[in-house]
């Protein structure tokens, strides 16, 4: 009976890992968000702190780049956090959920009634225009999960 | 003679072998024809016989033995399946837990999965539903605008969200 004994108890044990798993998942994950400000005129160029971001910053058509803002929290599932633009506006951003590699953000602009669902990898960013441009110039936010 | 040739041998008929038609033609001959008479007499007293002998020889058999003979045929092992009582000349067969006892003894890999599979069963389903769930894997972008007009790129960094003049200027 000993091996019957030492399979009941591995079965207990997994059993008993599950919901420990849950409670780690509801937590919240590791996230970054940055404020970008980006302008059709100046010298072009990428400030250094957002060099990570080239690739999705060179495929828009503003060629000036600054970080105007960095948040560096965990974020809890559902639970709306307010981000504070320079000219006065704000943006909301909720975790909705993440897997095991995906994180699902939700990104409001309550001024332009704009609303974003957006799932990404573990290994991705996120970079959604927030303003319209005015003045030759936008503001972004950038949305990195497990940063 | 020609209609004894037809009618002989539906004497033997077993019940719903002949049809209504034959039956009652069988028996308007019957009525008049008195050899055919003696023969269904005759096929009467023979069927009677062989089945009083074969129920008199079923009576004759004693069936009390059967199964004790069936028991002695059987391996030993599959009906006395304790290992330490393989000494002792016991022919008493174990009860319903008694077997499944001895059932767990000797199929000890079998128990043991038996009791696994529901846990790995939640597992597994577990892991599935952690990886997959009911949303897109790898990339997924919804926007909606009621100002603005949302346009999304996909680079090898992630999705880069656009937000160009509405229609209305905004």
């Amino acid at each position: 009976m000993t091996r019957l004994t030492k399979a009941v108890a591995l079965a207990a044990g997994l059993w008993s890992l599950a919901p420990a798993a849950a409670a780690a998942a509801d937590s919240g994950i590791p996230v970054r968000i940055r404020v970008l400000k980006g302008s059709r005129q100046g010298p072009p160029g990428v400030a250094p702190v957002l060099r990570d971001l080239q690739a999705q910053l060179s495929a828009t058509a503003y060629v000036h780049w600054e970080q105007a803002g960095d948040l560096n929290a965990p974020m809890k599932f559902k639970q709306p956090v307010s981000v504070a633009l320079p000219d006065g506006e704000k943006v909301v951003v909720t975790l909705l959920e993440s897997r095991k590699d995906t994180a699902t953000f939700e990104v409001q602009v309550p001024s332009s009634r704009t609303q974003s669902r957006l799932t990404i990898a573990k290994d991705k960013r996120i970079v959604h225009q927030v303003t319209a441009e005015k003045g030759g110039e936008a503001y972004f936010v950038t949305i990195r999960p497990w940063p | 003679m020609s209609d004894c040739t037809i009618y002989a041998p539906m004497l033997t008929a077993r019940p719903g072998e002949l049809s209504g038609d034959e039956a009652s033609r069988l028996h308007v001959h019957l009525a008049g024809c008195a050899a055919c008479q003696a023969r269904l007499a005759d096929e009467r007293a023979v069927d009677g016989l062989v089945a009083d002998g074969l129920a008199r020889a079923a009576a004759r058999r004693d069936f009390s033995e059967f199964s004790t003979q069936v028991m002695a045929r059987l391996p030993v092992a599959a009906w006395r399946p304790d290992p330490s009582d393989r000494g002792l000349p016991t022919a008493e067969p174990l009860g319903a837990l008694g077997r499944l006892r001895a059932w767990l003894r000797r199929h000890k890999l079998a128990a043991a999965a038996s009791a696994l599979a529901p846990a790995l069963a939640a597992v597994a389903l577990y892991v599935y539903l952690d990886n997959t769930g009911s949303g897109p894997a790898e990339f997924a972008v919804d926007v909606a605008s009621e100002t603005l007009a949302p346009m999304v790129l996909d680079t090898s960094d992630g999705p880069l969200v656009l937000l160009g003049e509405g229609s209305d200027g905004a």
